[in-house]
């Protein structure tokens, strides 16, 4: 998954971006509202994390402008929480709404909620024949024993999960699992498949020949 | 209480003056109308009166022999004289005068001429001695007839109202009391409506004044009205409502336009004083979630120990930040509470000046930024601490925001009347848009905003709060890219002769 972290305190971008990298997400940082925007223009995120009180171009502003072309969720990070605030939040189109201090486990929970809303799924757990993914703690069974993935596998087979029935391309994953920093080759992607195949079953992912690859329903 | 309204006090009032001003004007006009009608009567009567004295006693000297022998009662007299004429009438009766003339002509020659007028005419008489003995009347006389009493004694003619006749009565020449009257009582009706009629066009025009004096206190409550009750809705939070003042000069409108000025400046301070707690509540807020998301982030599995190093080195350097921005906060806070304890005592402002450039000389030297000083002693009053702390942070803004290998030159100066400071640097400049702003709390400049290295952006305010304590004023010039400069002047010592 990839998020968009919109933040003009650096220490606070710094640690959120490192807390969701170690979360399994490929994050993209962001300093001031344009620079957001612009990023949230260019590439698809899972998800956005953006910070209301930015200099010049304010999160509302963003969202404003995003929510012209895009649908992609937005968790909104402010500093006011009177009821006002809350709800002029949650009626500008931001998908949520979280007050400065908050819980990392909370901001967490609520990013997996929004991704999982955003593919149409509303529970937790991915239930793919005796495959079972949970999502709130990135574990992976197979007929009731647990696999190991490695994040970057967890983050393939967890996409192309919630996406399940429709073909992802190999660009779409490549921009969905590695951040804009990311040098990975793509066929990398191959590997991580094979591997996921390995000790998964071969029959979970289907790969379309010249389309990319697909979990079916 | 109703009386306690305005509207109704006026229409009290107003109802009062009316009926004051109506009743006057009724009972003139009544007693007008009342002289008028009675007045020609009063004199016809007068008139009469002394007709019947010519006539009982110049036209009919048997009669005025009769009296004048002690005759006590008229109509015997008459019934004598009539039955010596052998006529039928005993007494005079009202008739039509062709028809008495015509049906006794004989008669009247020997009664007297006058009489017999006064009562074709309606008019009717009565004789009385002096001492009230009646002596006689006409036959068209009420039935009731008073002997007018001791009034009538007097020597002259007396004029009275009784039930619905007018009488006259006065002494004739040889001291009996005659009196002529007649009936009003188509007079009277008359007053009477005439009564009825000012009443009736009194209390049309008392209701008329009182309906056109509630309309005209209504519209000019009205306003008033308005503006109170917009100024309920201000005072229940609706801030940006405002009192319309449109298409009125009024006096009134001239308080709306003070309300409402005034409710400008109340939103203005409101709005500045919510836009303070945002900031501050944000600025509060990021570092504790820094430190927050820094902690579970770290907690949430095993570590090597430089990343818990790391993490609390982050969480120190957060919360120092924030102790900055509470102190600052506080400081401020103190500041517009009045309750800084200013102390004013003597100083050197270039003393003063001298130990913040010495102060700030190894962060200034970190940065590479020269730091001149042209310092003429300037004494003046004031709390050498809060002196510092302004002092302190312009120079540390000279030199954060300064370019690298750059100056920053401190001036002091003055003479009787006033001492200043000046701090220039070579840095970064403002906007010019921004400069307005810049002493605004949390207020950050795009520039220095991309600096951020912990400053709070209370720096500027708290000077400003300083100087202004000191009863001084702070400007500043600047060109983006070239440097700022700021002047702060204080007034002088004060002179002691």
């Amino acid at each position: 998954m990839r998020a968009l972290v919109v933040e003009d305190e650096p220490r606070l971008l710094d640690s959120l971006t490192r807390a969701l990298r170690e979360e399994g997400y490929a994050v993209d940082k962001a300093a001031t509202g344009e620079e957001g925007l612009s990023k949230t223009k260019t590439n698809d995120y899972d998800v956005v994390v953006l910070d209301v009180m930015l200099p010049r171009l304010d999160g509302w502003q963003v969202l404003a402008q995003l929510r012209q072309t895009k649908r992609t969720p937005v968790l909104m990070l402010t500093g006011r929480d009177t009821l006002q605030d809350r709800v002029r939040g949650l009626d500008s189109g931001a998908d949520d709404y979280l007050v400065k201090p908050f819980d990392l486990p909370e901001l967490l929970a609520r990013l997996r909620v929004l991704i999982r809303r955003a593919a149409g799924q509303t529970h937790p757990k991915v239930v793919l024949g005796e495959v079972t993914l949970d999502t709130r703690t990135r574990e992976v069974t197979r007929a009731g024993q647990v696999v190991a993935l490695t994040a970057r596998e967890y983050s393939l087979l967890e996409y192309l999960a919630l996406h399940r029935g429709a073909v992802v391309s190999r660009t779409e994953l490549f921009e969905h699992l590695f951040d804009e920093h990311d040098q990975t080759l793509s066929n990398l992607l191959d590997v991580h498949v094979f591997s996921i195949r390995r000790k998964l079953g071969h029959e979970l992912i289907t790969t379309r020949r010249g389309q990319g690859y697909c979990i079916k329903l | 209480m109703f009386l306690e309204s305005i509207r109704w006090r006026l229409q009290l009032w107003l109802a009062f003056l009316l009926l004051c001003t109506l009743s006057g004007f009724g009972v003139a006009m009544f007693e007008l109308h009342r002289m008028q009608e009675f007045e020609p009567i009063e004199d016809e009567l007068q008139q009469r009166l002394a007709e019947l004295t010519r006539a009982l006693h110049s036209t009919s000297p048997r009669l005025g022999v009769y009296l004048r022998s002690g005759g006590t009662r008229l109509s015997e007299w008459l019934g004598r004289e009539q039955a010596d004429l052998g006529q039928t009438n005993a007494t005079p009766e009202l008739k039509d005068k062709d028809q008495q003339k015509g049906e006794s002509p004989s008669s009247l020659r020997q009664e007297p001429q006058g009489i017999e007028d006064l009562e074709v005419k309606g008019f009717y008489w009565a004789i009385w001695s002096r001492d009230g003995t009646f002596l006689g009347r006409s036959s068209n006389a009420p039935p009731n007839l008073l002997f007018p009493g001791l009034a009538a004694t007097g020597p002259s003619e007396e004029a009275h109202l009784r039930s619905h006749y007018y009488e006259v009565y006065g002494l004739d020449p040889f001291g009996h009391v005659l009196l002529v009257g007649r009936s009003v009582a188509l007079e009277l009706k008359k007053m009477h409506s005439l009564a009825l009629w000012l009443i009736g066009m009194g209390g049309a025009v008392l209701a008329l004044g009182l309906g056109g004096g509630w309309w005209i206190v209504s519209g000019a409550l009205r306003p008033v009205i308005q503006i109170s009750e917009t100024a309920s809705r201000i005072s229940s939070g609706n801030l940006s409502e405002r009192i319309n003042t449109r298409g009125s000069s009024s006096e009134l409108a001239c308080l709306a336009k003070v309300l409402n000025s005034m409710f400008e400046r109340m939103e203005t301070a409101f709005a500045r004083q919510k836009q303070f707690t945002a900031d501050a509540s944000h600025e509060l807020r990021t570092p504790l979630a820094i430190m927050i998301t820094e902690a579970q982030s770290v907690l949430a599995r095993p570590r090597i120990a430089a990343e818990y190093r790391q993490t609390v080195e982050i969480c120190l350097d957060t919360a120092q930040q924030m102790a900055r921005l509470t102190e600052s906060l506080l400081e401020l806070a103190r500041f517009d509470a009045h309750q800084a304890p200013v102390d004013c005592q003597p100083l050197d402002l270039a003393e003063q000046a001298q130990q913040c450039v010495d102060f700030i000389r190894p962060l200034a030297a970190e940065r590479g930024v020269q730091i001149r000083c042209q310092l003429q002693p300037s004494p003046m009053m004031g709390n050498p601490d809060y002196i510092g702390r302004a002092i302190t942070n312009l120079l540390s803004n000279a030199v954060r925001y300064n370019r690298v290998n750059g100056e920053v030159q401190v001036t002091t100066g003055g003479d009787n009347a006033s001492v200043f400071l000046v701090v220039a640097d070579t840095g970064i400049g403002i906007e010019p848009e921004e400069l307005p702003r810049i002493f605004d709390r949390f207020y950050r400049a795009e520039q220095a905003r991309n600096r951020g290295d912990g400053c709070t952006g209370l720096g500027l305010a708290i000077c400003k709060a300083i100087v202004d304590a000191h009863a001084g004023r702070i400007e500043v010039a600047s060109r983006p890219g070239i440097g700022s400069t700021f002047t702060v002047t204080w007034p002088g010592p004060p002179h002691h002769p």
